[in-house]
Parts: C-alpha cells; sequence; structure tokens
C-alpha cells in the first residue's frame, strides 16, 4: 500500500467542524437578516391591506351616497312632480334595518316602471353590502367579505320642511371589520347624504315618521 | 485505491459565483420591481377615486356657475340666447318644437386646472310648451379620465300667471272707464306682462329662422297695422296672438284668417276701434278688447274653446315666487355622460 500523498494547503479543503462552525454562522447571520426583514414586510403588508380597506370602504360610500342622491328622481320633474298630485317616484324611498329601497326613473320617461326599483341590502351574516337592481329582488353584491367585511350598516332619516316640500337626509354609518376573521377591531365611516330630490309635504311622507 | 478530488478550474469557479450574483440579484430586483408596481396600483386606484370624487364635486360647481351666467333680467336673455347655436342643443330633441339653447365651456380658469376642454354646461328650453323651465347639464371630463355629468331642470322668470278667465268664454270685454284700461288683459292674463309676452314672441321668431313663420311657433306679438291674412293655430296647438297698442295705434289690424286660441287687440280706450268690424274670419278660442262693446258683426265669429288658453297658461308650482329661478323638485339625474 502506496503511502497517503500529501497535499497542500491549498488544495486540501475545509475541515468536519470548520463546515459545521461555517453553517451555523451562516445560520445565525441568515436567521438575524430574516428577522429583520419580516418584520417591516409584515407592517407594511398589513398597513397596504388596512390602507386598500379604508379605499374600498370609501368607494362603498361613494357608491352609496351617489345612489341616495339622485333618489325618487322624475323625468319631466316640471310636470310630474308637483304639490297637488303624485308622481310615480315620490315617497317610494323606505328604510329598514338592513335595507333602503327606492324608485328612481332610470329611463328619465316619467312612467314608474317594474324594473326602477334600487337600493341597497345588508346581509349582516356574510357581512355583504348588495345593490338592489329592479324590483324583483335581484341584487349585486357590491364587496367581497373575505376581503372586505362589512360588519355594520346604519342609515337615519331625517326630514326638513322647505315651504310646501320635505327635504330628506340620510346619516349613514358604515363599519368594516379591520381583519376580515376577526369580529374585532371594527372601523366606522359616517356620512351625511343630502337627497336632492325633494317631495311635496301634503301628505306628509310616511317614512319621516309623525310629523313635528 | 487513490481517491482524487474533483475541482473546478479557477475560472469555472469565478463563472458559478457570477451566476449565483446575478440570481440574487435578478430576485432583489424582481422584488423591487413587483412591490414597486402594486405601490403605483394602489396610488392609481386610490388616484382614480379621488379624480371620481372630484370631477363630481367640479359638475355642481359647473352646475351653479352656469346657473350664474344665465341672465336674471329679461331684457337681457334674448341677447345671451343669440349667442347660442342649434349645434349646441342635446341630441333626441323634438324637432317639431322651437328650443332655445347655449353651451358654455368650462371657465378654464375654474376650480382647478385640470377642469377644462371637453367639460361644459349647457342650457336649454322648450320655447313652444314650457319657456319657464330651464334644462341645465353640468359635464365634466377630467384630464385623469373621470367624468361626471348633473342634470337639473329650473322654474325660471317668463311669463307670469294667467288669469282666472275661463279660456271658454269667447268674446272678453273690458270698461273703458278712466283707471280701467287693460281691465279685459288683466282679467285673461292675469299678472302675465305685456313685455313678456313680446319677449317670448321674438324669442320664437328667432328659433323659428323666419320672423312670420309658423313652424313651431304659438305667440305672436304683432306691432304692424297690416291686417293678419295667415291662418294660426290648431285645437291641438292653440296660440295666442296680440296686436300691441302700436299696431292699434291709427286702426287696429283685422283678422282676415281663422285661428285657433286667443287673440288680443290692445288698443288704447278710445283709440284705432273705428266703425268697422275687427274679425272677418272665425276665432275658435277667445277675442279679447278692453273696449266695453265689440261690433255686432265680430261677435258671431267668436266660439269658445276650451283650450284656448293652452299657449300661455303655464304650469307653475303652488306658491312659488315667479321672479327667482328655481331648482324644480325631482329633477337631479347624475351619472356617467
Amino acid at each position: 500500500m502506496s503511502p497517503r500523498p500529501r497535499l497542500s494547503r491549498a488544495t486540501r479543503g475545509h475541515s468536519l467542524v470548520n463546515l459545521l462552525l461555517g453553517l451555523a454562522l451562516s445560520g445565525l447571520v441568515l436567521g438575524a437578516v430574516l428577522a429583520w426583514l419580516t418584520g417591516p414586510w409584515r407592517e407594511r403588508s398589513l398597513l397596504h391591506m388596512h390602507s386598500r380597506q379604508q379605499q374600498d370602504l370609501r368607494w362603498l360610500l361613494q357608491r352609496i351616497t351617489q345612489d341616495l342622491r339622485m333618489a325618487e328622481q322624475v323625468g319631466h320633474a316640471w310636470q310630474r312632480r308637483s304639490t297637488a298630485q303624485a308622481d310615480g317616484f315620490a315617497n317610494t324611498l323606505r328604510l329598514a334595518a338592513q335595507q333602503v329601497q327606492w324608485k328612481s326613473d332610470l329611463n328619465a320617461d316619467g312612467l314608474a316602471d317594474d324594473n326602477e326599483c334600487a337600493g341597497f341590502e345588508w346581509d349582516a351574516q356574510r357581512g355583504e353590502l348588495e345593490r338592489i337592481r329592479g324590483c324583483r329582488g335581484s341584487t349585486e353584491p357590491l364587496n367581497d367579505p373575505t376581503v372586505l367585511f362589512v360588519s355594520n350598516v346604519q342609515w337615519r332619516l331625517e326630514c326638513r320642511v322647505r315651504g310646501p316640500w320635505v327635504q330628506r337626509r340620510i346619516h349613514l354609518t358604515l363599519g368594516l371589520r379591520v381583519d376580515p376573521a376577526q369580529a374585532e377591531p371594527i372601523w366606522t365611516l359616517q356620512r351625511q347624504v343630502v337627497l336632492r330630490n325633494d317631495v311635496p309635504a301634503t301628505p306628509w311622507p310616511s317614512v319621516c315618521g309623525a310629523r313635528s | 485505491m487513490s481517491r482524487t478530488r474533483h475541482r473546478w478550474p479557477g475560472p469555472a469557479r469565478g463563472a458559478v459565483g457570477l451566476a449565483l450574483c446575478l440570481l440574487l440579484l435578478s430576485l432583489g430586483l424582481a422584488s423591487a420591481v413587483l412591490g414597486w408596481r402594486h405601490v403605483l396600483n394602489d396610488q392609481h386606484s386610490a388616484q382614480a377615486l379621488a379624480e371620481q370624487h372630484r370631477a363630481r364635486l367640479e359638475a355642481q360647481w359647473l352646475l351653479a356657475w352656469g346657473m350664474a351666467q344665465w341672465p336674471q333680467d329679461p331684457a337681457a336673455q334674448q341677447a345671451w340666447w343669440d349667442q347660442g347655436q342649434s349645434s349646441d342643443c342635446p341630441l333626441g330633441l323634438d324637432r317639431t318644437r322651437l328650443w332655445q339653447c347655449r353651451r358654455l365651456p368650462a371657465p378654464a380658469d375654474g376650480a382647478d386646472a385640470a377642469l377644462g376642454g371637453p367639460s361644459y354646461w349647457r342650457a336649454w328650453r322648450d320655447l313652444s310648451r314650457a319657456p319657464h323651465v330651464l334644462q341645465t347639464e353640468a359635464v365634466v371630463a377630467r384630464s385623469g379620465g373621470a367624468r361626471s355629468q348633473l342634470q337639473q331642470q329650473w322654474w325660471v322668470p317668463s311669463l307670469g300667471r294667467a288669469g282666472s278667465a275661463p279660456p271658454a268664454q269667447g268674446w272678453v270685454t273690458g270698461a273703458c272707464d278712466q283707471g280701467q284700461a287693460g281691465l279685459a288683459w288683466r282679467q285673461v292674463m292675469g299678472q302675465i306682462q305685456p313685455s313678456q309676452v313680446q319677449a317670448l314672441s321674438q324669442a320664437q321668431a328667432v328659433a323659428s329662422g323666419q320672423l312670420l313663420g309658423t313652424r313651431g311657433r304659438n305667440v305672436y306679438w304683432v306691432d304692424a297695422a297690416q291686417d293678419w291674412r295667415t291662418p294660426l293655430g290648431s285645437t291641438a296647438e292653440p296660440v295666442l296672438l296680440v296686436f300691441s297698442e302700436a299696431a292699434c295705434a291709427s286702426r287696429c289690424p283685422r283678422l282676415l284668417a281663422p285661428l285657433v286660441g286667443t287673440v288680443i287687440w290692445r288698443h288704447a280706450c278710445g283709440q284705432g276701434l273705428g266703425d268697422t268690424p275687427l274679425l272677418q274670419a272665425p276665432v275658435l278660442g277667445q277675442a279679447v278688447i278692453d273696449a266695453s262693446q265689440v261690433h255686432e258683426a265680430d261677435r258671431v265669429w267668436v266660439m269658445g274653446h276650451a283650450s284656448a288658453d293652452q299657449a300661455y297658461r303655464l304650469v307653475w308650482p303652488e306658491g312659488m315666487d315667479l321672479a327667482l329661478p328655481l331648482p324644480v323638485a325631482g329633477s337631479w339625474r347624475e351619472g356617467a355622460p
């Protein structure tokens, strides 16, 4: 058996101890770097998610506000809406705990058709807000509850007499789960919407409650 | 057995290192680009939402700005409308009627520099059926792509409230005693001022493109003394024909062609009424004159009609101040143009 050749230092390689030490050190450094990176990364993702949620919440409010403002609009209004006679759209506003509904003259012909119901419905269980389309109960969702869970919707009506007319305002409150999977905490956004289409004060709109 | 350890030659080791470096660098770059795109997307959607919100607010502002441009002084209104063109009218208007339209571009020095270009305010009114209703529209197109449209109708001063005289009574006469001049006018026309009728007649004449044309016209104010020879009106479209004090200065013009609606002679009491009859053609509706008596021969030509007042009796809301523009309840509409 020939003697083991003696290798030069440059070609001898590393010992097992060296390797283990190197691996341990690398692991430590990598762990520290990852820990340093993931904290801000998680924070950033969370911030980003919250920012998106707030943006979506604002969009929801804007969407509801726009429709509410023109509620009970009627085509040829100067002929159709008067204090002397009722048109098919005035006083169609209905408010319930989880629903607001009205009629608007979508085709502007002055006549109330079956497909001219509008409004919003809140499904509290699913955290979904839906837009009512037509008078046959069909709806379209406005939010994806897995991302944006609407946990609270409130609409409160205020009626003000302006001469022979009544102006309505809706105080709208929307609540949103910060984490869609957790019941708390909740973000809340409020807005006051002035309905631009007044209705006659006589007969007094039933949705306004008793006349003060 | 001898073991030989495989060793990469020097240049190959460098290439592997370089490849690793490049891979890491690419990963870093990809991560940065993705993150940046994410941020840009967020920024874009937030900006789009804000732009849409601004477009709506600006449309509201433009609607109010436009109404401020509309002259409330009746004397200035015709000149204001005259600057409009037929192309200013919205598409789909009933061309059998007479329309006044005016479109104003949004002011460049308005609320925002991004407003302008295709943004505009427009007003139009139906001179034949509803000269007292101004329909307005504000369309905002922001440079960012957001658009908004608002529409609203306004009650505007035009003809006042008509009188309470039933339109089917045929002849309406008034005493010419001192201080009673214009009694017949007041009885029929109520709060409608002669200047209002004159202004509407002029507006219709301009809109119809010919001074004595009849297409779509239903109000005529006549200052000329010549006898009237053009048949006017139908039971569906009655007219109002007024011979002014100027027309009656020496002798009131005679009506020599059939008329459906209302004809009024505004003569100063004691002047202009000769011995000759005023009518030589049938009037289905009413004839109005400030004289205690009309010529016997004139009586047979006038037959009352229930729609004789249609040309001047406008629908006004109860209790409304007719001197100021007021929004029409139920007319607010918004959406994308």
